[in-house]
Protein backbone atom coordinates (compact mmCIF):
# COMPACT_ATOMS: atom_id res chain seq x y z
CA UNK A 1 0.00 0.00 0.00
CA UNK A 2 2.90 2.43 0.82
CA UNK A 3 3.98 1.39 -2.68
CA UNK A 4 0.90 2.61 -3.97
CA UNK A 5 0.65 5.96 -2.92
CA UNK A 6 4.99 6.59 -2.33
CA UNK A 7 5.29 10.21 -4.32
CA UNK A 8 7.41 9.13 -7.59
CA UNK A 9 7.33 11.21 -10.65
CA UNK A 10 5.30 11.79 -13.22
CA UNK A 11 6.48 9.13 -16.13
CA UNK A 12 6.89 6.60 -12.79
CA UNK A 13 3.87 7.32 -11.96
CA UNK A 14 2.20 5.83 -14.99
CA UNK A 15 4.35 2.55 -15.29
CA UNK A 16 3.80 2.04 -11.25
CA UNK A 17 2.45 -1.62 -10.93
CA UNK A 18 -0.67 -2.33 -8.78
CA UNK A 19 1.36 -3.78 -5.75
CA UNK A 20 -1.64 -4.64 -3.43
CA UNK A 21 -3.36 -6.87 -6.32
CA UNK A 22 0.14 -8.40 -6.94
CA UNK A 23 0.45 -9.38 -3.16
CA UNK A 24 -3.64 -10.60 -3.00
CA UNK A 25 -3.14 -13.37 -5.87
CA UNK A 26 0.14 -14.10 -4.79
CA UNK A 27 -1.86 -14.60 -1.04
CA UNK A 28 -4.40 -16.32 -3.01
CA UNK A 29 -2.42 -18.89 -4.51
CA UNK A 30 0.36 -19.47 -1.45
CA UNK A 31 -2.08 -18.67 1.86
CA UNK A 32 -3.62 -21.93 1.54
CA UNK A 33 -7.12 -20.61 1.49
CA UNK A 34 -6.74 -17.86 4.56
CA UNK A 35 -6.70 -15.11 1.91
CA UNK A 36 -10.07 -14.65 0.11
CA UNK A 37 -12.93 -12.38 -1.06
CA UNK A 38 -13.61 -10.68 2.41
CA UNK A 39 -9.71 -10.11 2.68
CA UNK A 40 -9.69 -8.40 -0.60
CA UNK A 41 -12.35 -6.35 -0.01
CA UNK A 42 -11.45 -4.85 3.06
CA UNK A 43 -8.13 -4.27 1.39
CA UNK A 44 -9.80 -2.58 -1.17
CA UNK A 45 -11.69 -0.53 1.10
CA UNK A 46 -8.53 0.47 2.73
CA UNK A 47 -7.10 1.43 -0.62
CA UNK A 48 -9.65 2.93 -1.63
CA UNK A 49 -9.14 5.21 1.99
CA UNK A 50 -5.81 5.65 0.91
CA UNK A 51 -6.37 6.87 -2.62
CA UNK A 52 -9.36 8.63 -1.98
CA UNK A 53 -11.44 6.81 -4.33
CA UNK A 54 -15.09 6.13 -4.66
CA UNK A 55 -15.52 3.60 -1.68
CA UNK A 56 -16.39 0.55 -2.72
CA UNK A 57 -14.40 0.88 -6.28
CA UNK A 58 -11.35 -1.29 -5.33
CA UNK A 59 -13.03 -3.28 -3.20
CA UNK A 60 -14.63 -4.53 -6.05
CA UNK A 61 -11.58 -4.64 -8.49
CA UNK A 62 -9.88 -6.60 -5.23
CA UNK A 63 -12.83 -9.56 -5.19
CA UNK A 64 -13.17 -10.02 -8.26
CA UNK A 65 -8.76 -10.31 -8.64
CA UNK A 66 -9.17 -12.45 -5.34
CA UNK A 67 -11.80 -14.30 -7.14
CA UNK A 68 -10.35 -15.03 -10.13
CA UNK A 69 -6.74 -15.98 -8.55
CA UNK A 70 -8.47 -18.48 -6.85
CA UNK A 71 -10.49 -19.89 -9.59
CA UNK A 72 -7.68 -19.92 -11.58
CA UNK A 73 -5.48 -21.23 -9.08
CA UNK A 74 -4.83 -24.37 -10.45
CA UNK A 75 -4.69 -23.88 -13.94
CA UNK A 76 -1.87 -21.57 -12.36
CA UNK A 77 0.03 -24.07 -9.97
CA UNK A 78 2.94 -26.22 -11.20
CA UNK A 79 2.35 -23.99 -14.39
CA UNK A 80 5.25 -22.61 -15.85
CA UNK A 81 6.47 -18.90 -15.23
CA UNK A 82 5.15 -17.63 -18.38
CA UNK A 83 1.28 -19.19 -17.81
CA UNK A 84 1.49 -17.93 -14.63
CA UNK A 85 2.57 -15.03 -15.66
CA UNK A 86 -0.26 -14.75 -18.35
CA UNK A 87 -2.93 -15.34 -15.78
CA UNK A 88 -1.68 -12.77 -13.99
CA UNK A 89 -2.09 -10.48 -16.33
CA UNK A 90 -5.35 -11.63 -17.14
CA UNK A 91 -6.53 -11.08 -13.37
CA UNK A 92 -5.08 -7.71 -14.03
CA UNK A 93 -6.65 -6.84 -16.56
CA UNK A 94 -9.74 -7.98 -15.21
CA UNK A 95 -9.12 -5.71 -12.36
CA UNK A 96 -8.25 -2.50 -14.48
CA UNK A 97 -11.95 -3.44 -16.32
CA UNK A 98 -13.88 -2.97 -12.87
CA UNK A 99 -12.29 -0.26 -11.96
CA UNK A 100 -12.48 1.08 -15.59
CA UNK A 101 -16.36 -0.04 -15.30
CA UNK A 102 -16.69 2.06 -12.13
CA UNK A 103 -15.07 5.10 -13.41
CA UNK A 104 -17.29 5.53 -16.38
CA UNK A 105 -19.96 4.99 -13.63
CA UNK A 106 -18.89 7.32 -11.51
CA UNK A 107 -16.36 10.64 -12.64
CA UNK A 108 -17.74 11.42 -15.77
CA UNK A 109 -16.27 8.74 -18.29
CA UNK A 110 -12.40 9.55 -17.57
CA UNK A 111 -10.44 6.43 -17.83
CA UNK A 112 -6.41 6.80 -16.91
CA UNK A 113 -3.93 5.23 -19.47
CA UNK A 114 -2.20 4.52 -16.51
CA UNK A 115 -5.03 1.54 -15.68
CA UNK A 116 -4.16 -0.37 -18.72
CA UNK A 117 -0.13 0.23 -18.38
CA UNK A 118 -0.15 -1.11 -14.88
CA UNK A 119 -1.54 -4.80 -15.84
CA UNK A 120 1.24 -5.04 -18.20
CA UNK A 121 4.20 -3.77 -16.33
CA UNK A 122 2.77 -5.50 -13.10
CA UNK A 123 2.65 -8.87 -15.07
CA UNK A 124 6.38 -7.98 -16.08
CA UNK A 125 7.12 -7.35 -12.74
CA UNK A 126 5.45 -10.63 -11.75
CA UNK A 127 7.88 -12.63 -14.51
CA UNK A 128 11.01 -11.42 -13.10
CA UNK A 129 10.00 -12.21 -9.39
CA UNK A 130 8.92 -15.85 -10.57
CA UNK A 131 12.15 -15.98 -12.26
CA UNK A 132 14.60 -14.84 -10.03
CA UNK A 133 12.11 -17.46 -7.18
CA UNK A 134 12.76 -20.51 -9.38
CA UNK A 135 16.57 -19.63 -10.32
CA UNK A 136 17.57 -19.00 -6.47
CA UNK A 137 14.96 -21.85 -5.15
CA UNK A 138 17.68 -24.66 -6.04
CA UNK A 139 20.51 -22.66 -4.96
CA UNK A 140 19.57 -22.06 -1.71
CA UNK A 141 18.66 -25.45 -1.54
CA UNK A 142 22.02 -27.26 -1.98
CA UNK A 143 23.33 -28.64 1.16
CA UNK A 144 26.42 -27.28 2.88
CA UNK A 145 29.22 -29.71 2.83
CA UNK B 1 -16.49 -23.86 -4.95
CA UNK B 2 -20.49 -22.76 -4.18
CA UNK B 3 -19.39 -21.06 -1.23
CA UNK B 4 -16.66 -19.20 -2.92
CA UNK B 5 -19.21 -18.04 -5.28
CA UNK B 6 -21.32 -17.27 -2.81
CA UNK B 7 -18.94 -15.10 -0.98
CA UNK B 8 -17.87 -13.56 -4.18
CA UNK B 9 -21.26 -12.41 -5.00
CA UNK B 10 -21.89 -11.16 -0.96
CA UNK B 11 -18.94 -9.15 -1.25
CA UNK B 12 -19.47 -7.63 -4.74
CA UNK B 13 -22.61 -7.06 -4.13
CA UNK B 14 -21.49 -4.82 -0.83
CA UNK B 15 -18.91 -3.64 -2.60
CA UNK B 16 -21.28 -2.45 -5.66
CA UNK B 17 -23.49 -0.83 -2.81
CA UNK B 18 -20.93 1.03 -0.92
CA UNK B 19 -20.22 2.65 -4.57
CA UNK B 20 -23.55 3.21 -5.06
CA UNK B 21 -24.37 5.03 -2.01
CA UNK B 22 -20.96 6.86 -2.25
CA UNK B 23 -21.74 8.30 -5.91
CA UNK B 24 -25.30 9.38 -4.87
CA UNK B 25 -24.81 10.62 -0.16
CA UNK B 26 -22.22 11.63 2.00
CA UNK B 27 -23.71 8.66 3.82
CA UNK B 28 -20.46 6.84 3.86
CA UNK B 29 -18.41 9.72 5.35
CA UNK B 30 -17.87 7.97 8.68
CA UNK B 31 -16.87 4.88 7.56
CA UNK B 32 -14.64 6.57 5.00
CA UNK B 33 -12.73 8.40 8.29
CA UNK B 34 -12.71 5.43 10.34
CA UNK B 35 -10.80 3.58 7.04
CA UNK B 36 -8.33 6.49 6.53
CA UNK B 37 -7.60 6.87 10.50
CA UNK B 38 -6.55 2.84 9.79
CA UNK B 39 -4.26 3.60 6.50
CA UNK B 40 -2.86 6.71 7.69
CA UNK B 41 0.26 5.69 9.45
CA UNK B 42 0.83 3.96 5.40
CA UNK B 43 0.46 7.36 4.51
CA UNK B 44 2.69 8.86 6.81
CA UNK B 45 5.60 6.04 5.86
CA UNK B 46 4.70 6.85 2.33
CA UNK B 47 6.01 10.41 2.39
CA UNK B 48 9.26 9.31 4.49
CA UNK B 49 11.11 8.83 0.58
CA UNK B 50 9.69 12.13 0.30
CA UNK B 51 11.36 13.84 3.49
CA UNK B 52 14.47 11.72 2.83
CA UNK B 53 14.67 13.77 -0.43
CA UNK B 54 13.99 16.69 0.50
CA UNK B 55 16.73 16.43 2.94
CA UNK B 56 19.30 15.46 0.80
CA UNK B 57 18.09 17.95 -1.87
CA UNK B 58 18.30 20.79 0.65
CA UNK B 59 21.91 19.24 1.63
CA UNK B 60 23.12 19.36 -2.04
CA UNK B 61 21.26 22.60 -3.76
CA UNK B 62 21.99 24.59 -0.85
CA UNK B 63 25.48 23.54 -1.35
CA UNK B 64 25.35 24.28 -4.86
CA UNK B 65 23.25 28.14 -4.10
CA UNK B 66 25.80 28.68 -1.50
CA UNK B 67 28.89 28.23 -3.76
CA UNK B 68 27.49 30.15 -6.01
CA UNK B 69 26.70 32.81 -3.39
CA UNK B 70 30.32 32.78 -2.44
CA UNK B 71 31.30 33.32 -5.75
CA UNK B 72 29.34 36.24 -6.23
CA UNK B 73 30.46 38.26 -3.00
CA UNK B 74 33.94 37.27 -4.29
CA UNK B 75 33.46 39.08 -7.72
CA UNK B 76 31.64 41.75 -6.05
CA UNK B 77 34.19 42.14 -3.19
CA UNK B 78 37.50 42.54 -6.02
CA UNK B 79 35.15 45.24 -7.92
CA UNK B 80 34.29 46.76 -4.51
CA UNK B 81 38.02 46.65 -3.77
CA UNK B 82 38.74 47.96 -7.02
CA UNK B 83 36.60 50.85 -6.33
CA UNK B 84 37.90 51.37 -2.76
CA UNK B 85 41.71 51.43 -4.32
CA UNK B 86 40.55 53.39 -6.98
CA UNK B 87 38.51 55.90 -3.98
CA UNK B 88 41.63 55.74 -2.31
CA UNK B 89 43.61 56.93 -4.81
CA UNK B 90 41.30 60.11 -5.66
CA UNK B 91 41.37 60.80 -2.05
CA UNK B 92 45.46 60.74 -2.45
CA UNK B 93 44.99 62.83 -5.37
CA UNK B 94 42.64 65.03 -4.31
CA UNK B 95 44.87 65.50 -1.13
CA UNK B 96 47.55 66.13 -2.95
CA UNK B 97 45.52 68.79 -5.48
CA UNK B 98 44.70 70.55 -2.60
CA UNK B 99 48.30 70.59 -1.48
CA UNK B 100 49.54 71.91 -4.08
CA UNK B 101 46.73 74.68 -4.35
CA UNK B 102 47.85 75.54 -0.76
CA UNK B 103 51.28 76.33 -2.25
CA UNK B 104 50.33 77.99 -4.89
CA UNK B 105 48.93 80.81 -2.55
CA UNK B 106 51.63 81.18 -0.43
CA UNK B 107 54.04 81.67 -3.43
CA UNK B 108 54.45 85.01 -4.31
CA UNK B 109 55.07 84.38 -7.90
CA UNK B 110 53.71 82.67 -10.83
CA UNK B 111 53.27 78.99 -10.98
CA UNK B 112 51.94 76.10 -12.93
CA UNK B 113 50.95 72.71 -12.98
CA UNK B 114 53.17 69.79 -14.93
CA UNK B 115 52.62 66.60 -15.50
CA UNK B 116 55.60 63.88 -15.27
CA UNK B 117 56.08 62.47 -18.94
CA UNK B 118 59.10 60.34 -17.20
CA UNK B 119 61.40 59.67 -14.67
CA UNK B 120 65.40 59.25 -15.91
CA UNK B 121 67.11 57.55 -13.02
CA UNK B 122 70.51 57.51 -13.59
CA UNK B 123 73.49 56.14 -11.18
CA UNK B 124 74.61 59.81 -11.02
CA UNK B 125 72.27 61.82 -12.86
CA UNK B 126 68.40 61.90 -11.52
CA UNK B 127 66.54 63.79 -13.85
CA UNK B 128 62.65 63.93 -14.94
CA UNK B 129 60.54 65.35 -17.99
CA UNK B 130 57.80 67.57 -17.31
CA UNK B 131 55.05 68.20 -20.08
CA UNK B 132 55.80 72.08 -20.68
CA UNK B 133 58.56 73.81 -22.79
CA UNK B 134 59.17 76.30 -24.68
CA UNK B 135 55.18 76.94 -25.82
CA UNK B 136 55.10 77.50 -22.17
CA UNK B 137 57.72 79.84 -21.28
CA UNK B 138 59.30 77.65 -19.59
CA UNK B 139 62.96 78.85 -18.79
CA UNK B 140 66.23 76.91 -17.74
CA UNK B 141 66.75 77.32 -13.78
CA UNK B 142 63.33 77.66 -13.37
CA UNK B 143 62.40 76.14 -9.99
CA UNK B 144 60.05 72.94 -9.82
CA UNK B 145 58.38 71.58 -6.48
CA UNK B 146 55.69 69.92 -5.17
CA UNK B 147 53.87 70.01 -1.98
CA UNK B 148 56.24 68.93 -0.29
CA UNK B 149 59.04 70.56 -1.10
CA UNK B 150 61.81 71.38 -3.57
CA UNK B 151 62.00 69.08 -6.60
CA UNK B 152 64.63 70.34 -8.71
CA UNK B 153 65.22 72.87 -11.62
CA UNK B 154 64.98 72.98 -15.41
CA UNK B 155 68.01 72.11 -17.34
CA UNK B 156 66.66 71.81 -20.68
CA UNK B 157 63.95 72.87 -22.55
CA UNK B 158 62.21 71.62 -25.73
CA UNK B 159 59.39 73.41 -27.45
CA UNK B 160 56.67 71.04 -25.58
CA UNK B 161 58.93 69.48 -22.83
CA UNK B 162 61.49 70.31 -20.10
CA UNK B 163 64.08 68.11 -18.50
CA UNK B 164 64.37 68.72 -14.94
CA UNK B 165 67.54 68.13 -12.97
CA UNK B 166 66.50 66.73 -8.90
CA UNK B 167 68.11 68.04 -6.06
CA UNK B 168 69.48 64.60 -5.68
CA UNK B 169 71.43 64.99 -8.62
CA UNK B 170 74.86 64.74 -8.19
CA UNK B 171 76.22 67.80 -9.87
CA UNK B 172 73.53 69.72 -7.83
CA UNK B 173 73.67 72.55 -5.28
CA UNK B 174 70.70 74.33 -3.66
CA UNK B 175 71.41 76.98 -1.10
CA UNK B 176 69.65 76.13 2.17
CA UNK B 177 69.15 77.27 5.67
CA UNK B 178 67.58 75.67 8.66
CA UNK B 179 64.40 76.46 9.52
CA UNK B 180 64.28 76.85 13.05
CA UNK B 181 67.59 78.85 13.57
CA UNK B 182 68.38 80.99 10.16
CA UNK B 183 71.85 78.64 9.71
CA UNK B 184 73.03 78.85 5.92
CA UNK B 185 74.08 75.72 4.39
CA UNK B 186 74.27 74.21 1.05
CA UNK B 187 72.57 70.46 -0.24
CA UNK B 188 74.30 69.01 -2.36
CA UNK B 189 73.17 65.83 -4.50
CA UNK B 190 75.33 62.93 -4.00
CA UNK B 191 73.04 60.76 -6.88
CA UNK B 192 71.36 59.18 -4.12
CA UNK B 193 67.16 59.08 -4.30
CA UNK B 194 67.09 59.67 -0.84
CA UNK B 195 70.09 61.45 0.46
CA UNK B 196 71.80 65.07 0.33
CA UNK B 197 74.84 66.18 1.85
CA UNK B 198 74.60 69.68 3.55
CA UNK B 199 77.97 71.61 3.79
CA UNK B 200 79.16 74.39 5.33
CA UNK B 201 78.05 73.72 8.98
CA UNK B 202 80.56 73.07 11.63
CA UNK B 203 80.13 70.77 14.28
CA UNK B 204 79.61 73.40 17.10
CA UNK B 205 76.60 75.20 15.54
CA UNK B 206 73.54 74.01 16.61
CA UNK B 207 72.09 71.77 14.53
CA UNK B 208 69.88 68.44 14.97
CA UNK B 209 68.63 65.47 13.50
CA UNK B 210 64.94 66.20 12.08
CA UNK B 211 65.78 69.93 11.93
CA UNK B 212 64.21 71.04 8.50
CA UNK B 213 66.01 72.51 5.80
CA UNK B 214 64.56 75.64 3.66
CA UNK B 215 65.40 77.51 0.89
CA UNK B 216 66.97 80.47 1.49
CA UNK B 217 66.51 82.54 -1.81
CA UNK B 218 70.27 83.51 -1.85
CA UNK B 219 70.89 83.60 -5.32
CA UNK B 220 67.66 84.24 -6.84
CA UNK B 221 67.48 80.60 -8.15
CA UNK B 222 65.06 79.14 -5.86
CA UNK B 223 62.00 81.13 -4.16
CA UNK B 224 62.90 81.40 0.03
CA UNK B 225 61.22 79.79 2.57
CA UNK B 226 60.54 76.39 0.37
CA UNK B 227 60.96 72.96 2.52
CA UNK B 228 63.77 71.02 0.99
CA UNK B 229 65.18 68.17 3.11
CA UNK B 230 65.05 66.84 6.63
CA UNK B 231 68.27 66.08 8.10
CA UNK B 232 68.46 62.59 8.89
CA UNK B 233 72.09 62.43 10.60
CA UNK B 234 74.92 64.56 12.10
CA UNK B 235 78.24 63.09 12.28
CA UNK B 236 81.57 64.42 12.43
CA UNK B 237 85.31 64.73 13.97
CA UNK B 238 85.37 66.52 16.74
CA UNK B 239 89.00 67.97 15.81
CA UNK B 240 87.52 68.84 12.01
CA UNK B 241 86.06 72.41 11.43
CA UNK B 242 82.48 71.15 9.38
CA UNK B 243 80.16 68.37 10.24
CA UNK B 244 79.14 65.66 7.78
CA UNK B 245 75.36 66.37 8.09
CA UNK B 246 73.10 64.03 5.54
CA UNK B 247 69.49 65.01 4.83
CA UNK B 248 66.62 63.42 3.09
CA UNK B 249 65.01 65.17 0.51
CA UNK B 250 61.17 65.88 1.19
CA UNK B 251 59.80 66.06 -2.24
CA UNK B 252 58.42 62.79 -3.90
CA UNK B 253 58.32 61.63 -6.91
CA UNK B 254 55.19 60.20 -8.07
CA UNK B 255 54.33 59.74 -11.67
CA UNK B 256 50.63 60.06 -11.14
CA UNK B 257 51.45 63.29 -9.28
CA UNK B 258 51.37 66.55 -10.70
CA UNK B 259 54.39 69.07 -9.85
CA UNK B 260 54.37 73.01 -9.60
CA UNK B 261 56.63 75.34 -12.40
CA UNK B 262 57.05 78.40 -10.89
CA UNK B 263 58.20 81.71 -12.32
CA UNK B 264 60.12 83.15 -10.02
CA UNK B 265 62.01 86.67 -10.34
CA UNK B 266 64.91 85.59 -12.49
CA UNK B 267 64.26 87.76 -15.23
CA UNK B 268 67.37 86.75 -17.16
CA UNK B 269 66.46 83.64 -17.11
CA UNK B 270 62.82 84.83 -18.25
CA UNK B 271 64.38 87.11 -21.21
CA UNK B 272 66.51 84.59 -22.26
CA UNK B 273 63.58 83.24 -23.87
CA UNK B 274 62.17 86.35 -24.76
CA UNK B 275 61.48 85.14 -28.19
CA UNK B 276 58.60 83.97 -27.07
CA UNK B 277 55.51 85.68 -25.84
CA UNK B 278 53.69 84.86 -22.77
CA UNK B 279 50.16 83.33 -23.79
CA UNK B 280 47.35 84.72 -21.81
CA UNK B 281 45.18 81.43 -22.13
CA UNK B 282 48.55 79.90 -20.18
CA UNK B 283 47.43 78.36 -16.82
CA UNK B 284 49.15 81.00 -15.12
CA UNK B 285 48.55 81.65 -12.04
CA UNK B 286 49.56 85.52 -11.04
Amino acid sequence: MVLLIVPVPDFVLLFRPDFVALLLIYLCWHDSGKTGVFTAFVVGLLVDALTFGFLGQHALAKVVVAYCAIRLNRFASGSSTLISTLIVLSILLCQSTVISLVSLYTENGTVSLALWISPIVGAVLWMIIAFVNTTVKPIRNVPIK
Amino acid sequence: MQKLELRSALVAILAVAFIGIESNSDMLHNVREVLYLTVKPIVEVSQVPVAVNKVVQRHFVDREILRQRISKIAQENAELRDRVNELEYQELRSQWLADLLEVREQIEYPVLTANLVSVQMMPMSHKIVLDRGAQQQVFVGQPVLDSRGLIGQVTEITRTDSAVTLITDSSHSVPVRLQRNGLLAIAHGLGLHNQLLISGLRLNQDVEVGDILITSGLGNRFPAGHPVAEITRVEGDPNASFAEIIAAPLATIDPDFEVLMVWNNDRESLDSISTLTLNENLDLQQ
